[in-house]
Protein backbone atom coordinates (compact mmCIF):
# COMPACT_ATOMS: atom_id res chain seq x y z
CA UNK A 1 0.00 0.00 0.00
CA UNK A 2 1.23 3.18 -0.77
CA UNK A 3 0.88 5.70 2.06
CA UNK A 4 -0.29 9.60 1.17
CA UNK A 5 1.96 10.98 2.88
CA UNK A 6 5.63 9.32 3.09
CA UNK A 7 7.74 11.86 5.05
CA UNK A 8 11.19 11.47 5.68
CA UNK A 9 12.54 13.75 8.42
CA UNK A 10 16.15 12.54 10.01
CA UNK A 11 16.60 14.07 13.58
CA UNK A 12 20.14 13.57 14.93
CA UNK A 13 21.82 14.78 17.74
CA UNK A 14 20.53 14.92 21.15
CA UNK A 15 16.86 13.45 21.10
CA UNK A 16 15.98 15.96 24.07
CA UNK A 17 15.61 18.76 21.07
CA UNK A 18 13.00 16.89 19.90
CA UNK A 19 9.92 18.37 19.52
CA UNK A 20 7.29 15.39 19.71
CA UNK A 21 4.91 16.30 22.46
CA UNK A 22 1.88 14.38 20.57
CA UNK A 23 4.09 11.31 20.76
CA UNK A 24 1.38 8.66 21.45
CA UNK A 25 1.93 5.39 19.16
CA UNK A 26 5.08 4.72 18.47
CA UNK A 27 7.59 2.44 16.42
CA UNK A 28 11.20 1.46 17.23
CA UNK A 29 12.50 -0.51 14.20
CA UNK A 30 16.31 -2.17 13.77
CA UNK A 31 16.95 -1.82 17.73
CA UNK A 32 20.01 -2.57 19.11
CA UNK A 33 19.82 -1.08 22.30
CA UNK A 34 18.00 -3.01 25.59
CA UNK A 35 15.11 -1.07 26.51
CA UNK A 36 16.32 0.07 29.47
CA UNK A 37 18.85 2.17 27.53
CA UNK A 38 15.94 3.78 25.36
CA UNK A 39 13.95 4.07 28.44
CA UNK A 40 16.70 6.28 29.91
CA UNK A 41 17.78 7.91 27.22
CA UNK A 42 14.44 8.41 25.65
CA UNK A 43 11.02 6.82 26.29
CA UNK A 44 11.25 7.60 29.77
CA UNK A 45 9.89 11.33 28.54
CA UNK A 46 7.31 9.75 27.29
CA UNK A 47 5.50 6.68 29.12
CA UNK A 48 2.96 8.89 30.88
CA UNK A 49 1.14 9.42 27.40
CA UNK A 50 2.79 6.39 25.07
CA UNK A 51 -0.57 4.20 23.85
CA UNK A 52 1.18 1.93 21.41
CA UNK A 53 4.77 1.22 21.65
CA UNK A 54 5.96 -1.61 19.12
CA UNK A 55 9.83 -2.62 19.46
CA UNK A 56 11.53 -4.38 16.55
CA UNK A 57 15.57 -5.42 17.55
CA UNK A 58 17.84 -5.09 14.66
CA UNK A 59 19.00 -8.63 15.09
CA UNK A 60 15.13 -10.99 15.41
CA UNK A 61 17.63 -13.17 17.62
CA UNK A 62 17.92 -10.62 20.39
CA UNK A 63 14.87 -11.07 22.47
CA UNK A 64 16.66 -10.29 25.94
CA UNK A 65 16.67 -6.64 24.27
CA UNK A 66 13.13 -6.22 25.09
CA UNK A 67 13.00 -7.72 28.52
CA UNK A 68 10.49 -6.07 30.71
CA UNK A 69 11.30 -4.66 34.62
CA UNK A 70 9.44 -4.92 37.75
CA UNK A 71 7.42 -1.16 37.07
CA UNK A 72 7.21 -1.13 33.62
CA UNK A 73 3.25 -1.11 34.09
CA UNK A 74 3.33 1.30 36.34
CA UNK A 75 5.67 3.41 34.48
CA UNK A 76 3.88 3.31 30.80
CA UNK A 77 0.23 4.01 32.71
CA UNK A 78 -1.54 4.52 29.65
CA UNK A 79 -0.27 1.91 27.36
CA UNK A 80 -2.94 0.08 25.32
CA UNK A 81 -0.74 -1.75 22.02
CA UNK A 82 2.72 -3.07 22.73
CA UNK A 83 3.75 -4.91 20.29
CA UNK A 84 7.41 -7.29 19.46
CA UNK A 85 8.03 -9.69 16.80
CA UNK A 86 7.47 -13.62 17.21
CA UNK A 87 11.21 -13.74 17.92
CA UNK A 88 10.75 -12.36 21.18
CA UNK A 89 7.62 -13.37 21.79
CA UNK A 90 8.17 -17.00 21.24
CA UNK A 91 10.92 -17.40 23.91
CA UNK A 92 9.65 -18.57 27.02
CA UNK A 93 12.75 -16.72 28.87
CA UNK A 94 11.54 -13.28 27.43
CA UNK A 95 10.67 -11.73 30.88
CA UNK A 96 7.27 -9.93 29.73
CA UNK A 97 5.82 -13.28 30.52
CA UNK A 98 6.57 -13.23 34.45
CA UNK A 99 5.56 -9.24 34.26
CA UNK A 100 1.71 -9.27 33.60
CA UNK A 101 -0.02 -6.43 33.19
CA UNK A 102 -2.79 -6.12 36.15
CA UNK A 103 -5.83 -6.51 34.99
CA UNK A 104 -6.88 -2.98 35.91
CA UNK A 105 -4.06 -1.58 33.21
CA UNK A 106 -5.50 -0.44 29.80
CA UNK A 107 -3.17 -2.36 28.06
CA UNK A 108 -5.66 -4.66 25.59
CA UNK A 109 -3.12 -5.30 22.79
CA UNK A 110 0.02 -7.92 22.70
CA UNK A 111 0.86 -7.80 18.42
CA UNK A 112 2.94 -10.31 17.29
CA UNK A 113 4.94 -9.04 14.24
CA UNK A 114 5.02 -12.32 12.14
CA UNK A 115 7.56 -13.62 9.14
CA UNK A 116 6.35 -16.81 9.01
CA UNK A 117 3.99 -19.02 9.18
CA UNK A 118 0.81 -17.03 11.36
CA UNK A 119 -0.92 -20.07 12.65
CA UNK A 120 2.52 -21.96 14.08
CA UNK A 121 3.40 -19.00 15.61
CA UNK A 122 0.49 -17.98 17.30
CA UNK A 123 0.14 -21.99 18.45
CA UNK A 124 3.24 -21.26 20.42
CA UNK A 125 2.76 -17.81 21.59
CA UNK A 126 -0.78 -18.49 22.80
CA UNK A 127 0.61 -21.32 24.62
CA UNK A 128 3.24 -19.41 26.50
CA UNK A 129 1.57 -16.24 26.94
CA UNK A 130 0.56 -15.90 30.58
CA UNK A 131 -1.39 -12.44 30.42
CA UNK A 132 -4.90 -12.20 31.33
CA UNK A 133 -7.85 -12.86 28.92
CA UNK A 134 -7.96 -9.32 29.05
CA UNK A 135 -5.47 -8.69 26.82
CA UNK A 136 -6.26 -9.72 23.05
CA UNK A 137 -3.07 -11.27 20.74
CA UNK A 138 -2.88 -9.77 17.62
CA UNK A 139 -0.90 -11.01 14.87
CA UNK A 140 0.36 -8.90 11.78
CA UNK A 141 2.07 -9.77 9.21
CA UNK A 142 4.31 -7.46 7.06
CA UNK A 143 1.33 -5.54 5.75
CA UNK A 144 -0.53 -4.11 8.57
CA UNK A 145 -3.90 -4.07 7.17
CA UNK A 146 -4.12 -7.49 7.65
CA UNK A 147 -3.92 -8.68 10.91
CA UNK A 148 -5.71 -11.72 12.87
CA UNK A 149 -7.14 -10.84 16.12
CA UNK A 150 -6.77 -14.26 18.17
CA UNK A 151 -9.63 -15.72 19.88
CA UNK A 152 -9.10 -17.08 23.35
CA UNK A 153 -11.43 -20.12 22.59
CA UNK A 154 -10.25 -23.52 24.03
CA UNK A 155 -10.12 -24.62 20.31
CA UNK A 156 -7.51 -22.20 19.73
CA UNK A 157 -9.29 -20.63 16.29
CA UNK A 158 -8.39 -17.43 15.00
CA UNK A 159 -10.82 -15.00 13.75
CA UNK A 160 -9.53 -13.06 10.67
CA UNK A 161 -10.14 -9.60 11.30
CA UNK A 162 -9.37 -7.49 7.66
CA UNK A 163 -9.41 -4.08 8.42
CA UNK A 164 -9.10 -0.89 6.36
CA UNK A 165 -6.24 1.22 7.20
CA UNK A 166 -5.44 -1.33 10.16
CA UNK A 167 -7.87 -0.10 12.71
CA UNK A 168 -7.84 -2.44 15.40
CA UNK A 169 -10.97 -3.15 17.17
CA UNK A 170 -12.25 -1.58 20.45
CA UNK A 171 -12.91 -4.06 23.38
CA UNK B 1 -1.84 11.62 13.27
CA UNK B 2 -0.28 9.84 15.64
CA UNK B 3 -1.56 12.19 18.39
CA UNK B 4 -5.03 10.43 18.78
CA UNK B 5 -5.90 10.08 22.28
CA UNK B 6 -7.88 6.92 23.40
CA UNK B 7 -9.42 6.32 20.13
CA UNK B 8 -9.18 3.56 18.02
CA UNK B 9 -5.72 2.45 17.52
CA UNK B 10 -4.62 2.90 13.62
CA UNK B 11 -0.96 1.17 12.90
CA UNK B 12 -1.09 3.77 10.43
CA UNK B 13 -0.98 6.29 12.05
CA UNK B 14 2.39 5.30 14.21
CA UNK B 15 5.28 7.11 14.29
CA UNK B 16 8.03 4.92 13.17
CA UNK B 17 11.68 5.55 14.07
CA UNK B 18 14.88 3.29 12.97
CA UNK B 19 17.80 3.03 14.05
CA UNK B 20 19.95 5.35 12.75
CA UNK B 21 22.98 3.41 11.04
CA UNK B 22 24.98 6.41 10.59
CA UNK B 23 25.08 7.10 14.56
CA UNK B 24 27.49 3.11 14.60
CA UNK B 25 30.69 5.13 14.47
CA UNK B 26 31.32 6.89 17.19
CA UNK B 27 28.20 8.47 18.75
CA UNK B 28 27.58 7.60 22.13
CA UNK B 29 23.75 9.36 21.99
CA UNK B 30 21.19 7.50 20.47
CA UNK B 31 20.11 8.23 17.52
CA UNK B 32 16.82 7.33 15.03
CA UNK B 33 15.52 8.46 12.16
CA UNK B 34 12.11 9.48 12.13
CA UNK B 35 10.78 7.89 8.93
CA UNK B 36 7.40 8.03 7.51
CA UNK B 37 4.39 8.51 10.03
CA UNK B 38 1.92 6.80 8.41
CA UNK B 39 3.64 3.61 7.72
CA UNK B 40 4.30 0.79 10.31
CA UNK B 41 6.23 -1.96 8.36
Amino acid sequence: MNYPFPRLETLQGSMETWETPALRHVYLGRIRTPLMDLLDRFLGRYTHQIESLVLRPFDTHSPHLFNLHYGFWDQFTELRLLGLDNGTLEHKEWSGWSVVPPPTHPCRYLVCRINTSVGRTVDKVHSISTWHDGVRLVAGHTDWDKYFVVKKDPDSSITSMESNYGVLPEF
Amino acid sequence: MGDSENGPIAFHTFYRFVWDERAQEGSPDLSFVMKAREGVS
